[in-house]
């Protein structure tokens, strides 16, 4: 029966205890008092549990809460250090995610370069040279043996230009790719290993770079962590 | 001394000033944090950590009630607490000595703060409502201790709480019919007064 009551009822009965009606509100629910034993009932048990709440004894204080200089020091202290750890745990992510991005941009564009220098010096020798020497073979019959060096050979052979030009154009290209390598194959290029190679040097620098990069990253994301750690467990109240 | 003048000397940093605003206050704040904490050693912590933190943030005190003001902060660092130990729970609900014997009656159930006497009278009575206060949610829990327990009216929990008089009101009625509920599952111990009451 006393689940009829709705919830609005329960509030005004409440807000009726208190005196915190408004005199129509007030004055509507007196109506209703009258004429309605469950919702009697209903303010008759929230009375009660109001008053047994009331009948609670205000419980003695253990000890007094005086403050002294000492406390204030050591509570100054640590809520002073845990907006800088938080801080520098948040610039250190920061700038780690700044680092990250750099170095895949960095390391993205020149390295397609690098592994083309690189794949061409290493791929040379064993299957290009003889590549290079079957198209050789077959360019004899024609003067001037750099038949298949078109694009590249023009700038290196400036005084067979004018004969080997007909010759070269009627040459069936086997594949771009074969020219290229084999371009590459029979120019005097540097051979590897080579102290003085510019490659060398190149991935010598992009070695150190990705080092300082590393070093770097690591670095800021161990104060990202240790510092976001020391600030979690100083907030939680577990130090100190 | 009057309490402004108090404050406004607590704000120059005078200690002794602030002294005498605990004095005056620390057993209401006491009360409340065991209210809602429902222990007594977490109470203690509260009400420390609410002074300390009232001295420092004494600045930010922009007249009013003065007790609604101190009575915010303990029951914020309250609900940080209670959010705590709701994320990392430590309590055993079977504590162990020592000896890995059961303790009967451990320190979080007893009640250090009454006196013999005070136990033996009401201890089983307040421990039965303490423990129908505790079943309330915490919002729930801070708007019927502070107007049935401390006494405070609707505008200055509203105050307190940070939330506007409809709240507190319907807060406070749910609170109170849940605590109807479960008194109910305690009639044999209320005092015979209050339970010729209920019985009407």
């Amino acid at each position: 029966m006393k689940n009829q009551i709705k919830s609005r009822d329960w509030e005004v009965l409440s807000a009726y205890l208190d005196g915190q009606l408004t005199t129509r509100e007030y004055a509507r629910l007196e109506t209703r008092l009258k004429s309605d034993p469950e919702l009697q009932s209903a303010l008759k048990e929230l009375r009660q549990t109001r008053n047994i709440l009331r009948s609670l004894p205000k419980l003695r204080i253990p000890r007094n809460f005086t403050l002294t200089p000492e406390m204030l020091r050591f509570k100054r202290d640590t809520t002073r250090i845990f907006p800088v750890l938080r801080f520098a745990s948040v610039l250190a992510m920061i700038l780690l995610a700044f680092v990250f991005i750099g170095d895949f941009m960095l390391l993205s564009a020149p390295s397609t370069v690098l592994d083309m220098e690189v794949s061409n010096d290493v791929y040379t020798p064993p299957q290009l040279v003889e590549k290079a020497a079957e198209i050789q073979e077959e360019a004899e019959p024609y003067p001037g043996g750099l038949a298949f060096e078109a694009p590249a050979a023009e700038a290196l052979t400036d005084e067979t230009e004018g004969e080997t030009r007909a010759p070269v154009m009627k040459v069936p290209i086997p594949t771009p790719t074969v020219l290229a390598t084999s371009a590459v194959a029979v120019m005097p290029y540097p051979a590897v290993g080579e102290a003085t190679s510019p490659q060398e040097s190149y991935v010598e620098s992009n070695t150190t770079r990705n080092t300082l990069f590393r070093v770097l990253e690591i670095v800021l994301a161990v104060i990202a962590i240790g510092a976001g750690i020391a600030a979690f467990v100083l907030r939680r109240g577990t130090l100190g | 001394m009057d309490e402004s003048a108090l404050i406004a000397a607590a704000r120059q940093g005078d200690l002794d000033s602030f002294n005498h605003l605990v004095l005056a206050y620390q057993e209401l704040i006491f009360n409340q944090a065991y209210r809602v904490m429902g222990e007594s050693n977490a109470a203690d912590d509260a009400t420390q950590d609410a002074f300390i933190a009232a001295f420092r943030k004494l600045n930010t005190y922009r007249g009013g009630s003065f007790r609604a003001w101190l009575l915010r902060i303990v029951t914020n660092i309250c609900y940080d607490e209670l959010r705590r130990r709701k994320r990392h729970p430590t309590t055993q609900l079977e504590p162990l000595d020592d000896a890995g014997e059961e303790i009967e009656s451990p320190n979080w159930i007893a009640d250090p703060i009454e006196s013999p006497e005070e136990t033996a009278e009401r201890a089983e009575l307040g421990r039965a409502i303490q423990r129908c206060i505790d079943d309330l949610p915490p919002d729930f829990r801070v708007v019927v201790t502070l107007v049935d327990i401390q006494g405070l009216d609707y505008a200055e929990v509203a105050e307190v709480v940070g939330k506007p008089l409809g709240t507190v009101k319907s807060r406070l009625a749910r609170a109170r019919t849940r605590l109807r509920r479960c008194l109910r599952g305690f009639w044999e111990l209320l005092p015979s007064a209050l339970r010729l009451d209920y019985e009407e």
